[in-house]
C-alpha cells in the first residue's frame, strides 16, 4: 500500500509547479502568522513587566455604596464560612491622595501581613520589601519610580516620615505602596476607611486561558467581560486597573486575526491545489478502487501526501516569519529607543506547525469529501441549501448588535460576512452566465468571459480567496483613512498652542509663574491630571484653565462652568452615560457638557476646569504647560539656565509631524500583512486559472485550427484575467464597506473605546481594487507551465 | 517566622523565675515576641472509631508597636493550624490561617478567654475549654475540662533551651475532651483526653539546633510524660533536652536529659525525600515504651512544614499502654 503513497508523492514531483505555489501561498500563510505570533510575543513580554504591584494576585475588584471596613470583615467571615467557595483569597484595599513637598502622591493601602506569604502582592514581595515578615518595618512604602525615590530614602508626609523600601516601576504617576495600617495613616484616614475589596477569585479554566493567551496572544483583550456579583458586592476584573496592558492586548489581538488572513487565504488555496490534483488523479483512482483498494485508504494516502507538503511549507514559513517579524518591527518602530526583541519560542514553533499542517490537511478532507463522488455508483442529490449561510448571517448580527460579544464578537462578523461574500461566489457566476452570452463584443471576448461563469467549480475558491484579500485591504485602508482624517482634525484642535512643555517632575505653577516674570508677554496655560474613581472605574481626571479657547481644543464651544466636566468617548462608553448626564466623583456631581475623541488615551478621561478640580481634590499637580509668544530656542535657553530636571520642549509643528509619522508607522504592519494576503491569493488565482487552461486544451487546439493567433490568445488572457479581477471587486467592494464600517464603529469602540466616523475615500478604495484586478490580470497573463496533464 | 530579628531587643526575654497567674497567663503576652496555644486530643467515637485533633495558634510580633490602640498597628500575626486523623481512614486533614492581629481578625482576648484566629477559636469560659474550628473539609467542636492541675515544665515554668535561650512554659495535660467531629459532612460524636501546650519567649533555637522532637504522651495507668529531644548539627544529644512525668495525682518529677532516652526506630519517608522517624523507643528509668505513629502520614503540609499526629503507646510486650501526640521539626 505504500505504493499509493508514493504514487501521489510522484505525482507532486511530476507537477513541481503546482506544488511549489501550493507550498508558497502555505508558506507565507504560516509566515504571517509566525511573524506576528512573535512580534506579540515580545510586545507581551514588555507588557509582563508593567503592572500594579499591590493587585499582583488579584483577579477582582468587589465594591459596593459606601463600603466600610465593617463590611470588608462581614465579607470575609463569608468567606471563612465556606459561603464564597470560588474566593481564594482576599484583602482590603485603600486608595487616596496626599501631597507631600507640593506632590500629590497616590496613595493604596493592602493588608501586607498575611497577604505576601500567600501569593498576594507577590510584586511587593519581590521588591524585596517583604520577603519576610518578620522584616518587615513599620512605616516602610514601596514607590513608583514616578516619585523619584530609592530604597533607604525618607517620604515625608507632613510630620511623619516613612522609609522607603524600594521603588518600582508601576507605571503609577505619583504611586505610593504600603501596608493598609500606614495607608490608613499617611491619608490620615479614619480605621474603618475602605476603598473597595482586593479578591482573588478560582477559575478552573485559568490554565486553559493561559494556555489560549500564549496560542493567540491578546485574546483576553477579545473576550468580552462578564460582569457578576460576590455576596452583594459588585465584582469588576482587575483589568479595567491596568488600561495600558488592555489597550496593547486589544491592538494584538488585531493583529492577531489580520495575521491569520494569509493563512486563511492559503486555505483557500490548497483546496483549490487539491481539487485540481484529485481530479488529474481521478482515472488512476477509479482504477485503483476498481481493484478493491478503500475509498478511506486512498484518503489516508492523499492526506498523508498533502500534510508531508504542509510540513515542508511549515518549516520554510516558519523561517520566513522569524525575518518577516523583524522587517515588520523594523518597519514600524524605526527611530524608536525601545524596540521589542523578537525571539523563537517552541510556542510559535507548535503553532506553525499545527497552522501548516492543519490548514494542508483540512484543505484535503474538504476537498477529498467534496470531489471525489466519481467513486459512488450514482451521485447522490446534494442539497442546494447552504445551511452556513444562515447561520453566518446570524453570526454577524450577534457579532455586531451584542455588545457584550466583546472584540471576539467583531471579528466574528467580519469573518461571517466573509465566508457569506465567498461562498457567493459560484453561485453568482453560474448566475451571470446567460447575462455574458447577451453582451455585445467580439466571439473571443465572449469566450474569455465565458470560460470564467462556466467553470466556477474552477475559479470559484480562488475568486473567493481574493475577494477575501481585496476586501480586507479595502477595509483595514478605509478604516485606516478615516482614521487619520479624525485623528488630524483632532491634532488640529489640540495642538492650538505654539509649545508644550513636560515638566519632568517639576511643578508647573511654580514654573508657569517664573515664565511670565522672564517673558512678560508670554501666554502661559498650566496642566495637571490626576488619577480618580467614577463608580469604581479608573478615569484620568485632568484640569487647566478651561476658558472657551482651551474648550474649542476639544471641540467645545463654551468655557467650562464649575462642576461641568468634558469627557472622551471612552469614558461614556464604560460608563454608560451620555452629554447632559452627571457623574459623581468625590462626593460631588459633574454635568457632562460635551464628549471628545480621546484617540490614544489608554484610559477614559475626565476635563475639568481648575476651579471644579480644586473643589474635589484641593491642591493640584500640575505637570505641563503650553506656551505662546515666546521663541523656543529662547524658551530652550531660559530652561537650560534653571536648576533642576531639563522638561521635554515640543514645538506644534513638530510634534503634529511626530504624531502622524507615529501613526503612519502603527499601520505599517497592517498593509503589509494585507499585501501579504493579497500575494497568497494572486498565487491561487494564478493556479487555477492554470487549471482552466490545461481543461481548455481542446478549445485551444479549435482556436488554432480557427486562425485565431497568437497575440488574439493574449487577448483572451487578458480579458479572462480582467473578467475575472472585475467579479472580484465587485464582490469585494460591498464587503470591504462592510468590514471598514466594523472596524469603525464596532471594532475599535471596543477595542480602544473611540469610534471612528466611516469616510469613504476614493483613494483608499481604489488602490485595493485597483491591485485586485492588476493582479487578476497579471494572474491571466502569466504563462501556463509545462506540467504533464496526465494522471500520471 | 522564627527567625531572629533586630526587633527582639525591643522585646522582653524570659529569664528567671515567673509567677503564673491564671486565667491571665492563659492569655497573650504581648511583650513576648512569639507565643503559641497548642491543643492536641486523641478521640474515639462509642465503637472504637479512632481520630485525632491539633489545633495550634501562633503567635509573632512582626514589630513593637508603638501605637497599640490603633487596630491595623499592634503589630501582631497569627498563625493558626487545625489537623484531623481519621486513624480508619488512613487519612489526615489539615488547614491553616493567617491573619493580622485585628479585633476582627484575629487576636487574643481576656475574660473569658478566647484565642481567635477567623473564626477558629479556643475559649476558656468557668474552666471549660472549648474549641471550634470549621474547615472547608472537616469540623471541629470539643468541650475539653481539666483533669489534673497546670503542671510547670522545666524551672517552675522557665524552660531552657540553650544557653541564654529559654521560654516559659507550661501544660494542662489530661484534659477530658468530649464533643463532635465532621468530615466531608458525617458527624462523629467522640470523647477522649487532650493536652494544652502553652508557650511564649523572644529566644529562638541555637545555631547548631536544627529542630526537635517532642513528645505528649497520656498512659492508662493515669500517668503523663512529655519528653522533648532537641536535634544537633552534629547529632548529639543536647543537654537541654528535658520532659516530665505527671503522676496520676497530678503531682510531677522533671526530667533531664540524663534521665531518658529516645531512639528512632522506624521512618516514613514522604514524597520530597524526607525521611520522618515516626517509630520511637522511649526510655525513662527502667521502662520502656513503643511510641508509634496511628497513620504514617501527618505531616503538616502548611507555611511551616512539619510532623505532628497521634501516636500509639506500647509497652515491651506489645500491649497498647496508651496514646498522645508526637511533634517532629526541622526535618529536611
Amino acid at each position: 500500500m505504500t505504493l499509493i503513497g508514493l504514487s501521489f508523492l510522484r505525482f507532486f514531483r511530476r507537477t513541481p509547479w503546482t506544488t511549489l505555489t501550493a507550498a508558497l501561498g502555505v508558506s507565507l500563510g504560516v509566515a504571517s502568522t509566525v511573524a506576528v505570533h512573535l512580534i506579540s510575543l515580545a510586545v507581551a513580554g514588555a507588557l509582563s513587566t508593567v503592572g500594579l504591584p499591590h493587585l499582583q494576585g488579584v483577579t477582582h475588584l468587589a465594591e459596593r455604596e459606601q463600603a466600610s471596613m465593617d463590611d470588608y470583615f462581614a465579607l470575609r467571615r463569608q468567606w471563612r464560612n465556606g459561603k464564597l467557595p470560588d474566593v481564594v483569597r482576599m484583602t482590603p484595599i485603600v486608595e487616596g491622595y496626599v501631597v507631600a513637598d507640593g506632590r500629590r502622591l497616590h496613595v493604596f493601602g493592602t493588608d501586607w501581613y498575611a497577604a505576601p506569604l500567600r501569593g498576594m502582592n507577590s510584586g511587593l514581595t519581590s521588591s524585596g520589601l517583604t520577603g519576610s515578615n518578620v522584616d518587615y518595618q513599620p512605616g516602610a512604602v514601596v514607590v513608583d519610580e514616578s516619585v523619584g525615590l530609592h530604597a533607604g530614602d525618607v517620604l515625608t508626609v507632613g510630620a511623619n516620615r516613612w522609609s522607603v523600601a524600594a521603588s518600582v516601576s508601576a507605571n503609577l504617576d505619583g504611586g505610593v505602596f504600603a501596608d493598609i495600617g500606614d495607608a490608613l495613616q499617611l491619608l490620615d484616614a479614619p480605621a474603618d476607611r475602605l476603598s473597595y475589596v482586593g479578591v482573588q477569585v478560582h477559575d478552573p479554566f485559568a490554565d486553559l486561558a493561559a494556555l489560549l493567551e500564549d496560542l493567540l496572544p491578546g485574546l483576553s483583550a477579545a473576550l468580552p467581560e462578564q460582569s457578576s456579583t460576590l455576596a452583594d458586592w459588585h465584582l469588576r476584573s482587575v483589568a479595567a486597573e491596568q488600561p495600558s496592558v488592555q489597550f496593547s492586548k486589544s491592538v494584538l489581538f488585531n493583529l492577531g486575526a489580520l495575521g491569520s488572513l494569509a493563512l486563511l487565504v492559503a486555505w483557500f488555496l490548497i483546496y483549490q491545489i487539491c481539487v485540481m490534483w484529485l481530479r488529474r488523479q481521478r482515472i488512476v483512482m477509479e482504477r485503483l478502487v476498481a481493484l478493491g483498494v478503500g475509498r478511506d485508504v486512498l484518503a489516508r494516502y492523499f492526506y498523508a501526501a498533502v500534510a508531508a507538503l504542509g510540513c515542508v511549507a511549515t518549516v520554510v514559513g516558519l523561517a520566513a516569519g522569524y525575518y518577516l517579524a523583524h522587517f515588520l518591527t523594523e518597519l514600524s518602530t524605526a527611530g524608536f529607543d525601545s524596540v521589542p526583541r523578537i525571539e523563537m519560542s517552541v510556542a510559535v514553533v507548535l503553532k506553525a506547525a499545527f497552522s501548516g499542517i492543519a490548514v494542508a490537511l483540512v484543505g484535503a478532507w474538504i476537498a477529498f469529501r467534496s470531489r471525489t463522488h466519481f467513486f459512488e455508483a450514482a451521485v447522490p442529490g446534494r442539497s442546494a441549501v447552504h445551511w452556513w449561510l444562515p447561520v453566518a448571517v446570524v453570526l454577524f448580527a450577534v457579532g455586531i448588535l451584542v455588545p457584550q460579544s466583546g472584540l471576539a464578537g467583531g471579528f466574528m462578523a467580519i469573518l461571517a460576512a466573509s465566508l457569506v461574500a465567498a461562498g457567493l461566489v459560484a453561485p453568482l457566476l453560474r448566475g451571470v452566465r446567460q447575462w455574458v452570452v447577451r453582451l455585445p463584443g467580439s466571439l473571443l471576448a465572449k469566450l474569455a468571459m465565458r470560460e470564467v461563469t462556466w467553470f466556477e467549480s474552477d475559479l470559484g475558491v480562488a475568486v473567493g480567496a481574493l475577494v477575501l484579500a481585496v476586501a480586507t485591504s479595502l477595509g483595514v485602508g478605509l478604516m485606516i483613512e478615516s482614521f487619520k482624517a479624525d485623528f488630524e482634525r483632532m491634532l488640529d484642535q489640540r495642538l492650538a498652542h505654539e509649545t508644550f512643555i513636560d515638566l519632568a517632575g517639576q511643578d508647573g505653577l511654580v514654573v508657569a509663574e517664573a515664565l511670565t516674570r522672564r517673558f512678560p508677554d508670554a501666554d502661559v496655560q498650566a496642566y495637571g491630571r490626576l488619577r480618580a474613581r467614577i463608580e469604581g472605574t479608573a478615569v484620568e481626571l485632568g484640569f487647566t484653565r478651561f476658558d472657551a479657547a482651551e474648550s474649542a481644543r476639544y471641540g467645545h464651544e463654551h468655557a467650562l462652568a464649575e462642576n461641568e466636566a468634558l469627557v472622551s468617548e471612552s469614558l461614556t462608553t464604560a460608563l454608560d452615560v451620555g452629554v447632559g448626564d452627571t457623574l459623581r466623583i468625590a462626593g460631588r456631581e459633574l454635568t457632562i457638557v460635551h464628549e471628545f475623541s480621546g484617540f490614544g488615551d489608554v484610559q477614559p478621561r475626565l476635563l475639568v476646569d481648575n476651579a471644579t478640580a480644586e473643589t474635589l481634590y484641593g491642591q493640584l499637580p500640575f505637570d505641563r504647560l503650553s506656551v505662546a509668544g515666546v521663541p523656543s530656542d529662547a524658551l530652550l535657553a531660559w530652561f537650560g539656565e534653571r536648576p533642576g530636571s531639563s522638561p521635554r520642549v515640543q514645538q506644534r509643528d513638530a510634534m503634529r509631524v511626530i504624531a502622524l509619522e507615529i501613526f503612519d508607522r502603527t499601520f505599517a504592519i497592517t498593509n503589509a500583512l494585507t499585501l501579504l494576503a493579497l500575494l497568497v491569493a494572486v498565487i491561487g488565482l494564478y493556479n487555477a486559472i492554470t487549471a482552466l487552461r490545461l481543461n481548455q486544451l481542446a478549445t485551444s487546439d479549435l482556436l488554432d485550427a480557427l486562425g485565431v493567433n497568437r497575440s488574439e490568445k493574449r487577448r483572451v488572457d487578458l480579458l479572462r484575467g480582467l473578467t475575472i479581477g472585475l467579479f472580484a471587486v465587485l464582490l469585494a467592494l460591498p464587503l470591504g464597506l462592510v468590514m471598514g464600517a466594523v472596524l469603525c464603529q464596532v471594532i475599535n469602540p471596543r477595542a480602544f473605546g473611540w469610534s471612528i466616523e466611516l469616510q469613504l475615500s476614493v483613494p483608499a478604495m481604489l488602490w485595493p481594487l485597483g491591485l485586485g484586478i492588476a493582479a487578476a490580470v497579471l494572474a491571466g497573463l502569466a504563462p501556463t507551465p509545462r506540467e504533464r496533464l496526465g494522471s500520471g | 517566622m522564627l527567625g531572629a530579628s533586630v526587633e527582639d531587643d525591643k522585646f522582653a526575654k524570659a529569664v528567671g523565675a515567673r509567677s503564673f497567674e491564671f486565667p491571665r497567663d492563659h492569655g497573650s503576652h504581648p511583650d513576648y515576641r512569639s507565643e503559641w496555644w497548642y491543643l492536641t486530643v486523641g478521640l474515639q467515637t462509642d465503637r472504637g472509631r479512632e481520630f485525632g485533633v491539633q489545633f495550634t495558634v501562633f503567635r509573632q510580633a512582626l514589630f513593637r508597636s508603638s501605637q497599640p490602640d490603633d487596630p491595623w498597628q499592634n503589630g501582631q500575626v497569627y498563625l493558626a493550624h487545625v489537623a484531623l486523623t481519621d486513624v480508619a481512614g488512613d487519612q489526615h486533614y489539615e488547614a491553616e490561617r493567617l491573619a493580622r492581629g485585628h479585633p476582627q481578625l484575629a487576636g487574643v482576648s481576656i475574660d473569658p478567654l478566647s484565642v481567635y484566629v477567623e473564626g477558629w477559636r479556643l475559649n476558656l469560659d468557668h474552666d471549660q475549654w472549648s474549641l471550634e474550628a470549621v474547615t472547608d473539609t472537616f469540623a471541629v467542636k470539643l468541650h475539653l475540662e481539666a483533669q489534673k492541675p497546670v503542671v510547670y515544665q522545666g524551672d517552675a515554668g522557665l524552660s531552657a533551651k540553650g544557653p541564654g535561650q529559654a521560654s516559659y512554659y507550661y501544660s494542662l495535660p489530661r484534659l477530658a475532651a468530649r464533643g463532635d467531629i465532621s468530615i466531608d459532612g458525617e458527624n462523629y460524636s467522640v470523647t477522649g483526653l487532650g493536652w494544652l501546650d502553652r508557650e511564649w519567649s523572644t529566644s529562638v533555637l541555637s545555631p547548631n539546633q536544627i529542630g526537635w522532637d517532642w513528645f505528649a504522651l497520656m498512659l492508662a495507668n493515669g500517668e503523663d510524660v512529655m519528653a522533648f529531644r532537641l536535634r544537633r548539627l552534629d547529632g548529639s544529644r543536647d543537654p537541654f533536652d528535658h520532659g516530665v512525668v505527671v503522676q496520676a495525682d497530678g503531682t510531677s518529677r522533671h526530667l533531664a536529659m540524663s534521665d531518658f532516652e529516645l531512639q528512632p526506630l522506624g521512618y516514613w519517608r514522604d514524597e520530597r525525600n524526607v525521611q520522618w522517624p515516626i517509630r520511637w523507643r522511649l526510655t525513662i528509668d527502667n521502662c520502656e515504651w513503643i511510641v508509634s505513629a496511628a497513620i504514617d502520614d501527618q505531616r503538616m503540609d502548611t507555611l511551616l512544614t512539619y510532623w505532628e499526629g497521634l501516636v500509639h503507646v506500647t509497652d515491651a510486650t506489645g500491649q497498647r499502654v496508651g496514646q498522645g501526640y508526637m511533634e517532629l521539626t526541622g526535618y529536611r
